[in-house]
């Protein structure tokens, strides 16, 4: 491995609280998030001079202002913005802070992600129901009838399914496995034990994607604290060492020849990531990945080089990613077991491992990679963290 | 994200300037996409450029109408009420046989008779207030 330097670290970590009921306002959330990774950094608001602010793409301006900065009392920032690169922004932030940090615009940058899609009189299912514009040129979702996420991912998967002969099994192995890192966590929302029967027993949403195989929403908010590697060694909690950043954005290309389903930019956020930390795939210890559908682990898996392209299916199904595994992933039950906080959920589990303070289901965590990715598979960021300052 | 508009409750296609030609020219029952004249590569409706060779040549060209099913997916639950009736009802990302993807209904078959490359012919079949919609059929 390379020796050098880490690019950033995140010296404070928090969350809100997290819940399926409605417990206030997304601003509010965000507000409690940013305090609390604050004061988890050991700092005062007066030491903040930077302020990353995520939303929901199902959420408005008006959800999560950029005018968050005045509700969360931060005064004289060098550094403000609205990051907006769909689920990837949850790592794109963290990114873009150290490279603040980096190159002298800011001292400690909070990076805030904040959602409540469930409100009084609205059902998760109306949330995210609309049409969006997710098969790369927009028009034909609404008169089709493809509406929400979730259909225009089971087109994705049963095209990733068919190439590389995969059945229900293996996308329930995955959903029975983040269950089981689930049942180690106290912040994971589903608590019941899951068989594969339970899988293939749940009703389906669109086939062929059962209800298990849908990530679970939830109200709530993740903040971190980025600061420069020496600062953050000087903070009352592990830092969590940033040596490897990658993005991959590859479009959507609607004709043959090109596999939207499978060739996904995640490749090149990772290759740009283990070149700049100087390790491979095989050093990596554990991996959180955004989860929004099981058939995203299994490609996430392949695209950052943990398993041969069209292996994923059997790895998972043989219980390599659960606990007890050989390789470890989405540890503290993802977003289909844990909670869907869109890349905000990679990236709590991701500083939780890191630090080491992940209780019953933590793993060994010298390399951890971070990966979030934002509409149908087509933005990607990544980062490789360690507790070490060098690798 | 988008709002959609409706037709006696049935949503419409969502129209801009760079696909508006290939939903029109669905009440002439014709399979209208694009096409750049420099490279001779086929285009999915809404393209500005041609995403080969970057040519702002691009054309609007009839197609064949045949394709294959490159995926599909059963919709065991819909989202809107306009859909509520059809459930389970399949969506298709059919493949030209010139190249260029088109979300579309599939009739004509059982939700369990569907398989990836079978072939399929365009046809076109009312909705709302009597526009036609582009939609496939076993052929
Ligand atoms: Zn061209």
């Amino acid at each position: 491995m390379a020796s050098k330097k880490p690019l950033a670290a995140i010296r404070g970590f928090a969350m809100s609280d997290l819940s399926r009921q409605y417990i206030g306002p997304t601003w509010q959330l965000a507000v409690t998030a940013i305090h609390r990774a604050i004061a988890d950094a050991g700092l005062k608001k007066s030491d903040i001079d930077g302020l990353l602010i995520n939303k929901s793409p199902v959420a408005t301006l008006m959800d999560l202002p950029m005018d968050l900065l005045d509700y969360a009392g931060l005064k004289d920032l060098t550094l403000c913005s609205v990051v907006e690169a769909e689920g990837s922004s949850g790592v794109q932030m963290v990114q873009q802070a150290a490279l603040a940090v980096q190159a002298g615009m800011a001292k400690a940058v909070v990076c805030v992600f904040s959602d409540a899609p469930i409100v009084p009189g609205v059902s998760t299912q109306q949330a995210f129901g609309m049409p969006l514009p997710l098969m790369g040129k927009l028009g034909s979702e609404a008169p089709t009838g493809l509406f929400g996420p979730v259909a225009a991912y089971a087109l994705a998967a049963r095209r990733y399914m068919h190439k590389n002969h995969l059945t229900e099994d293996h996308l329930g192995a995955v959903a029975v496995a983040c269950r089981q890192w689930a049942l180690k966590s106290p912040l994971a929302m589903m608590k019941k034990p899951l068989s594969m029967q339970d899988h293939h027993n749940s009703p389906y949403v669109v086939e062929p994607f059962h209800l298990f195989d849908c990530s679970f929403p939830v109200n709530g908010a993740v903040a971190v604290v980025v600061t420069s590697a020496e600062r953050a060694a000087d903070g009352p909690q592990p830092a969590v060492y940033i040596h490897g950043m990658g993005q991959g954005h590859r479009g959507v290309t609607n004709r043959r020849g090109f596999e939207n389903e499978i060739e996904i930019g995640a490749k090149l956020a990772g290759q740009g990531a283990y070149a700049m930390a100087g390790v491979g795939p095989k050093d990596i210890d554990c991996a959180q990945v955004y989860d929004a559908f099981t058939y995203c682990i299994l490609l996430q898996l392949e695209q950052y080089g943990f398993v041969e392209p069209g292996g994923a299916g059997e790895f998972v199904l043989a219980g390599q990613t659960a606990p007890g595994g050989s390789f470890p992933v989405n540890t503290g039950g993802g977003q289909l077991s844990g909670y869907y906080l869109q890349g905000g959920t990679p990236l709590s589990e991701g500083v939780m491992q890191a630090r080491g303070t992940a209780g019953e289901r933590q793993v060994k965590h010298d390399l951890v990679l971070t990966a979030a990715y934002g509409g149908r598979m087509m933005y990607h960021a990544c980062m490789i963290t360690s507790p070490h300052a060098s690798l | 994200m988008y709002d959609i508009t409706r037709i006696k409750g049935w949503p419409m296609p969502v129209l801009n300037e760079l696909n508006q030609p290939h939903f029109d020219a669905m009440a002439d029952g014709k399979v209208l996409v694009q096409h750049c004249p420099d490279c001779d590569t086929w285009l999915a409706p809404g393209a500005f450029v041609c995403e080969n060779c970057g040519s702002t040549a691009v054309q609007w060209r009839e197609a064949s109408g045949r394709g294959e099913i490159y995926s599909y997916v059963v919709m065991h639950r819909t989202f809107d009420p306009a859909f509520e009736a059809m459930v389970p009802y399949n969506v298709c990302l059919i493949e030209l046989a010139e190249g260029p993807r088109l979300l579309a209904n599939v009739v004509g078959v059982a939700n369990n008779d569907l398989t990836i490359g079978r072939a399929v012919q365009a046809t076109f079949e009312k909705v709302g207030e009597g526009l036609p919609l582009l939609k496939f059929k076993p052929g």
